[in-house]
C-alpha cells in the first residue's frame, strides 16, 4: 500500500519517472517470484527506487517516501532516502566503418 | 534416495560482467562432482532463477575442481552501473542456487554432520 500510495502520487504530480522499481525488503527484494513464497515476514521494509531525467523529478521520489512517514499506512518506520547521479557504463557496438585503424610502431631503446 | 539442499554438497560465489551473471557451483567433496553434473543442468537452473535471467543460459565444466559455471545472459537489468535493484552486482545470486533440491542416497552423509563427528 506504502508504495502504490507513493506512485500514485507521483503520477498526480505529472513526474516523468524513466523506470520505478519497488522491493519488499525481507520477502522478495533479491530474488523476486523466483524465492520461495511463504508466509509474511514478522517485519519488512519497502523500497522504492526510480530513475528519472531531471535530480529534481528525483528529490519528488524522495520527498514522497519520506511524507509517508506522517501521511502513509499506521506502524510504519521513517524513511531512509539517497537521491545521486547515475553514470552508466553500457557495452555497445558501433558501425565498423566510423573506426580508421592505425599502426604506430615505436622502437624503445635498452 | 533422499532429496536434500544443494547447500549441503557445494558452495557458489557469483559475479558479474555487464548483464551477465555468472555463478560457480563447486563441491566440496571432489566425488560430488558427478552428482552435480546430473542434477544441476541448465533447464533446472533456469527454470530455479526464473525472470532473474532473461538470456540463455550456458553451462561449463570444471571436473578437475569439482566446479560448474553457469553464464547467465540478460541477468542483472542491464548492470550494475544502470539498475535499480538493491543488489545490483547479483552477489546474492549464488545463496538462492544452493536452496535447489538434489537427490542423493539414503545413507547418504551431508558436509556439515561429517565435520561434527
Amino acid at each position: 500500500m506504502a508504495a502504490e500510495v507513493v506512485l500514485d502520487r507521483l503520477e498526480l504530480l505529472g513526474a516523468t519517472l524513466r523506470e520505478t522499481r519497488v522491493d519488499c525488503i525481507g520477502v522478495d527484494s533479491l530474488y523476486s517470484s523466483a524465492g520461495p513464497s511463504s508466509h509474511a515476514p514478522y517485519e519488512a521494509r519497502v523500497r522504492v527506487a526510480a530513475r528519472t531525467h531531471s535530480r529534481e523529478e528525483a528529490l519528488m521520489v524522495a520527498h514522497e517516501v519520506d511524507a509517508l512517514g506522517l501521511s502513509g499506512p499506521s506502524a510504519g518506520s521513517i524513511a531512509a532516502m539517497n537521491v545521486r547521479e547515475m553514470l552508466g557504463v553500457v557495452s555497445t557496438y558501433i558501425p565498423r566503418e566510423m573506426v580508421e585503424p592505425r599502426i604506430v610502431v615505436h622502437e624503445v631503446p635498452r | 534416495m533422499k532429496s536434500i539442499e544443494l547447500r549441503e554438497i557445494a558452495h557458489a560465489r557469483s559475479g558479474d560482467k555487464g548483464d551477465i551473471s555468472n555463478i560457480g557451483v563447486i563441491a566440496y567433496d571432489e566425488s560430488d562432482f558427478e552428482l552435480l553434473r546430473n542434477q544441476v543442468t541448465v533447464v533446472r537452473v533456469c527454470s530455479h532463477y526464473g525472470n532473474l535471467v532473461l538470456g540463455e543460459v550456458t553451462r561449463y565444466e570444471l571436473p578437475h575442481i569439482g566446479a560448474l559455471n553457469f553464464v547467465m545472459e540478460r541477468a542483472l537489468d542491464g548492470g550494475v552501473t544502470t539498475s535499480l535493484a538493491l543488489d545490483p552486482h547479483g552477489k546474492t545470486r549464488s545463496s538462492h542456487m544452493l536452496s535447489l533440491n538434489v537427490a542423493v542416497p539414503d545413507d547418504y552423509v551431508p558436509r556439515r554432520l561429517r565435520e561434527a563427528t
